[in-house]
C-alpha cells in the first residue's frame, strides 16, 4: 500500500511544500512532472515505466493528430496492453485449456516470460482513462496540446495508484485554476480529506483485514451471529479501505490545488442497486456507462438489449477487478440484479407495480433489501465462487 | 468543466488555525515521545513475555529498554544485561522462577540483572543493541547472551531483530563498526532480498527525529492497544493496553518428563542434535576428528566482526547444550565431536578477547523442558553456573564487587 509507506509521505510533503515555494505556475507545472515521474519511476521501477511512457506517447499523439482511426487503433493498442499484462494467463487459462492443454501450457511458459512479476503500476486506472482520453478526441473533443500536461494527465501522482479515475477535461481545467495561486481552503480540506483517508485506511480497514483473515478459516464453525458479523466486516472492510484510499488520493490532490472527481457518497445508504452503483466507485461506473455500457446500445433497444448490455458491462467491471472467475461473477451478479431493479415494475400480473409500491412507502425496506444483496456479492468477489456460495449459504442455515 | 468549490470550512477550523494546530499537534507530539522514551511505562517489567514483544506485533524501542534499564539499576551498580533467545528469556519458566531472578539474587546487590532476551534473537539483538548504547552511562555493564558451537552472528543482528539496531543507529548511540555499516548498507540497497528494508530504515531515520514509536508504544501499553495481533485475535483482548497483560509464561515442571519428548518430532530433534557439530568436522585418517578448515575460518570472521573491539571484553558468550536425553542417544564417537566443538568454540571466542562459558554438561533430561529450553530447576543450574562466570569477568574489568 504506497499511501501507508514512508516514502510516500516524505515524498509528498515534500512535493507539497516546494511546489508552492516556486513563485510561477508553469515551473510549478514542471516541479510537478518531475515529482510524479519521480513517484512513478520509484514505486514502478524502470522497467514498470516502459508500459505507460510508450503508451503515453501513443494516445498523445493519437491525440493530436485527431484522426478517428489513429484514435481506435490507439485505443486497441491500450486496451490489448491491458488484457495482456493483466489478463494474458487468465485467458489462456480460460479459452485455450479446454481446447488443449499442451497448447495452453506452451503458451502459459512463453507468457510467463515475458511478463513482469506484477503488472505495471495503476495499469487498469491510466488505460482507462486514455481510452475515454480518445475516445472524447474521437467525439470532437478537443485534445492536450502540451506534453507536460499530457504527462501530468497520465501519471498525477495522487490519482495513479488507486484512482479515481480521471476526465481530461476536468483534470486540466482543475490543474490549471489551482496551481496558479495557492488557497488555504485547499490546505484545509486537503488535510482534512487526508486525516479522514489515513483513519479509515489505517485503523478502520487495516483491523478489519486482520479480523477477516483470522476469522475466515473458522466460518463453518461459528454461530449465524458471528457469521452475519464477519459479512459486516467485509463489507465495511472494502468500504473503508478503498474509500480511505480515494480520500487520500482526493486530498493530496487539493494540496496541490488539484481537485478530483469524488469516488464514493455513503454507497450503504443506497436505496437501490442504481443508487448504489451512483454512489460507489462512481468514477469508475461513470466511466463503464460511458464507454461500454452506452456504446453498446444502452436502453435504446428494447428491454432484452437493455439487459444484455447491462450484464456485458457489469461483467467487464467485475473483470477489470482481477483476473479471476470469481470477479467476473461478482459483475455479472451485480449485473443481474441492475436488470431486476430496472425491471421488476413490469412484472405482470400487478405484482411488479404492488412491488415497487411497497418499496417506494417504505424506503428502508428497499435499503435493507440492497445492503443484503450487496453485502453477499462481497463474498462473491473476495472468496472463489464454491466458497462464497457455500459461505452465503450457511448465513441461513444454522 | 470544473466542478464547483464546495462550501467554505466551518469556522471552527478555518484554514490558517487548522494549519497552526496541524504543525503545533506534531511538535507537541514530538516533544512528548521524546519526553515519553525517558520513562519507564512498564512497572512490573522482568522479560519481554510474548503481548510486550515482536511476535505480537507490539516492537519495543531501544529508547523504552534503555528506560527499563535506567529504572532497574543504579549508577553505582554493575549493570548485567541479558540477551540472547528464548533458552535466556526463560520460556517455559514461570516469571516468579525465572532464571535470572534467581542469578540476580546469586549476584547479590553489587549487581543488577536485566533480561532483554528474545524469542528467536541472536547475540547481537535487543540486549546487545541497549548495552552498547549505554555504554557511556553505564560503563560497568557485562553482556551475557547465549548462541550455540560456531555461531557467531550478523554484527547488524538477525533479520527479525534488525530494526532494533536501526533504531539505536539512527538515534546515534552506536559506536561506528564497519562490519555493521556494511550489513546494513546491504541490506537497505538490496530491497530484492528485503522488500520492507528501504522503508523500515526510513521509519527508524524519521523516528530519531519524531519519536512517533514511543509515543505509540506507551499509548498502546498504558491506554489503548490499536492493532490485534496473532496472540489477541479476540477483539475483547486486541485493544486492551498491553500492560494490562500479565506475563503467563507456561511451566515446563507441570508437564511429566514423558509428555516433554514427544515421539512424533523423537526424529527431528535428533537430527538437529547430532548436526549441531557435524558440519565443522571431518573424519581423519587415523579415526580422530579433524576441523573442517573452510567452515571454522568462516566462524572466527563472524566472531571477530560480531561486535566491536571495544565491547568484546565485556562480553560474556555463553554456549547452550542440548537436552542430555537426545545428545546421550548419539554415538560416542558424535558425542565426542561435539565435545570438540563445544571446546573450540570457546577457544575462538577467547582468542578474540570475549569473555566465553558453556553450560548444561551436567544437567539432567529433567532440568529441560524439551531440547532446548530449561526447566525452573535447569533455570536456577544455569544461574548457579554463569553467577561465578559474571563475577570473574567482573573482577577481570576491575569492576568494585564488594562495597
Amino acid at each position: 500500500m504506497i499511501f501507508t509507506t514512508y516514502w510516500f509521505l516524505i515524498f509528498a510533503a515534500l512535493t507539497v511544500l516546494v511546489y508552492w515555494l516556486i513563485p510561477r505556475p508553469a515551473f510549478r507545472l514542471w516541479f510537478l512532472g518531475g515529482a510524479c515521474a519521480l513517484f512513478h519511476t520509484h514505486f514502478a521501477g524502470p522497467a514498470g515505466v516502459l508500459p505507460i511512457l510508450v503508451l503515453m506517447a501513443i494516445t498523445y499523439a493519437a491525440g493530436r493528430s485527431r484522426h478517428r482511426g489513429w484514435c481506435l487503433a490507439a485505443m486497441a493498442l491500450c486496451i490489448l496492453t491491458l488484457c495482456f499484462y493483466k489478463y494474458a494467463l487468465f485467458l489462456i487459462g480460460a479459452a485455450v485449456q479446454p481446447l488443449s492443454p499442451t497448447w495452453a501450457d506452451t503458451l502459459s511458459t512463453g507468457t510467463r516470460d515475458l511478463l513482469p512479476g506484477a503488472p505495471p503500476l495503476g495499469i487498469s486506472f491510466f488505460v482507462f482513462e486514455f481510452v475515454h482520453y480518445l475516445f472524447e478526441i474521437r467525439r470532437g473533443g478537443e485534445p492536450i496540446r502540451s506534453p507536460l500536461r499530457f504527462v501530468l494527465f497520465s501519471i498525477f501522482f495522487p490519482s495513479l495508484v488507486a484512482g479515481p479515475i480521471k476526465r481530461y477535461g476536468q483534470f486540466m481545467g482543475s490543474l490549471d485554476e489551482g496551481c496558479r495561486r495557492f488557497s488555504t481552503d485547499d490546505l484545509a480540506c486537503g488535510l482534512r480529506r487526508i486525516g479522514i483517508g489515513y483513519f479509515k485506511k489505517v485503523i478502520i480497514a487495516d483491523n478489519l483485514t486482520f479480523f477477516i483473515d483470522q476469522n475466515q478459516p473458522h466460518f463453518d464453525a461459528m454461530g449465524l451471529s458471528g457469521r452475519w458479523l464477519f459479512v459486516i466486516a467485509v463489507a465495511l472492510r472494502i468500504l473503508m479501505d478503498f474509500s480511505g484510499y480515494s480520500d487520500i488520493a482526493i486530498g493530496f490532490a487539493r494540496l496541490l490545488g488539484v481537485r478530483l472527481p469524488e469516488n464514493f457518497n455513503w454507497p450503504y445508504l443506497a436505496r437501490n442497486l442504481q443508487e448504489f452503483w451512483q454512489r460507489w466507485h462512481i468514477s469508475l461506473s461513470l466511466w463503464i456507462r460511458d464507454y461500454i455500457y452506452i456504446p453498446l446500445g444502452g436502453s435504446r433497444h428494447g428491454i432484452p438489449r437493455r439487459l444484455l448490455n447491462g450484464l456485458i458491462a457489469f461483467g467487464l467491471c467485475g473483470l477489470w477487478h482481477g483476473a479471476a472467475w470469481n470477479f467476473i461473477a461478482w459483475g455479472i451478479y451485480h449485473g443481474v440484479g441492475l436488470s431486476v431493479c430496472a425491471t421488476y415494475r413490469q412484472l405482470p400480473g400487478g405484482v411488479g407495480k404492488t412491488l415497487g409500491r411497497i418499496l417506494d412507502k417504505e424506503p428502508l425496506s428497499g435499503l435493507v433489501l440492497t445492503q443484503l444483496y450487496v453485502w453477499l456479492g462481497w463474498l462473491v468477489f473476495f472468496y472463489p465462487l464454491p466458497t462464497a456460495v457455500k459461505m452465503i449459504r450457511q448465513l441461513f442455515v444454522a | 468543466m470544473i466542478p464547483p468549490r464546495p462550501s467554505a470550512p466551518p469556522s471552527l477550523y478555518r484554514p490558517c488555525t487548522l494549519l497552526v494546530g496541524f504543525v503545533m499537534g506534531l511538535l507537541v507530539l514530538m516533544w512528548f515521545g521524546r519526553e515519553m522514551s525517558k520513562h519507564d511505562w512498564h512497572h512490573d517489567f522482568f522479560r519481554f513475555h510474548p503481548l510486550i514483544a515482536p511476535e505480537s506485533n507490539y516492537q519495543p524501542t531501544v529508547a523504552e529498554m534503555r528506560a527499563i534499564v535506567r529504572a532497574r539499576c543504579r549508577p553505582d551498580q554493575i549493570l548485567v544485561i541479558i540477551g540472547g533467545n528464548s533458552i535466556f528469556q526463560g520460556v517455559g519458566q514461570p516469571v516468579e522462577k525465572l532464571w535470572t531472578r534467581h542469578l540476580q539474587q546469586l549476584l547479590g546487590d553489587r549487581f543488577a540483572v536485566v533480561n532483554l532476551a528474545f524469542r528467536g534473537s541472536g547475540l547481537t539483538d535487543g540486549g546487545a543493541v541497549v548495552a552498547e548504547s549505554l555504554r557511556d552511562e553505564f560503563p560497568r555493564q557485562i553482556y551475557v547472551a547465549n548462541t550455540l558451537p560456531f555461531n557467531g552472528a550478523s554484527p547488524g543482528g538477525s533479520h527479525d531483530y534488525r530494526f532494533m539496531v536501526l533504531d539505536a543507529l539512527h538515534k546515534g548511540w552506536l559506536l561506528d563498526h564497519p562490519p555493521r555499516n556494511a550489513v546494513i548498507d546491504d541490506y537497505i540497497n538490496r530491497s530484492d532480498v528485503y522488500p520492507r528494508s528501504r522503508e523500515l530504515n526510513l521509519s527508524a531515520r524519521l523516528d530519531a527525529w519524531l519519536y512517533f514509536r514511543e509515543t505509540w508504544n506507551w499509548w498502546s501499553c498504558t491506554y489503548f492497544f490499536t492493532f490485534p495481533g496473532p496472540l489477541t485475535t479476540n477483539p475483547e483482548r486486541a485493544f486492551r493496553p498491553r500492560n494490562h497483560f500479565s506475563d503467563q509464561e507456561n511451566d515446563f515442571e507441570t508437564i511429566p518428563t514423558s509428555r516433554r519428548f514427544r515421539p512424533e518430532v523423537h526424529a527431528i530433534e535428533m537430527n538437529i542434535t547430532k548436526n549441531l557439530s557435524a558440519m565443522y568436522y571431518l573424519p581423519g585418517p587415523d579415526g580422530r576428528w579433524e576441523k573442517n578448515a573452510f567452515e571454522f575460518s568462516q566462524f572466527q570472521k563472524i566472531a571477530r566482526e560480531t561486535f566491536p573491539d571495544a565491547l568484546k571484553a565485556r562480553t560474556l558468550v555463553v554456549l547452550s547444550r542440548n537436552n542430555p536425553y537426545y545428545t546421550r542417544q548419539m554415538s560416542p564417537v558424535e558425542q565426542e565431536r561435539d565435545e570438540l566443538a563445544y571446546r573450540d568454540s570457546l577457544d575462538v571466542w577467547h582468542s578474540l578477547g570475549y569473555a566465553a562459558a558453556d553450560y548444561g554438561n551436567n544437567f539432567q533430561p529433567d532440568d529441560f523442558g524439551d531440547r532446548t529450553h530449561l526447566t525452573t530447576r535447569g533455570g536456577r543450574k544455569l544461574a548457579e553456573q554463569l553467577a561465578p562466570e559474571i563475577r570473574s569477568l567482573a573482577i577481570k574489568l576491575n569492576f568494585p564487587i564488594a562495597d
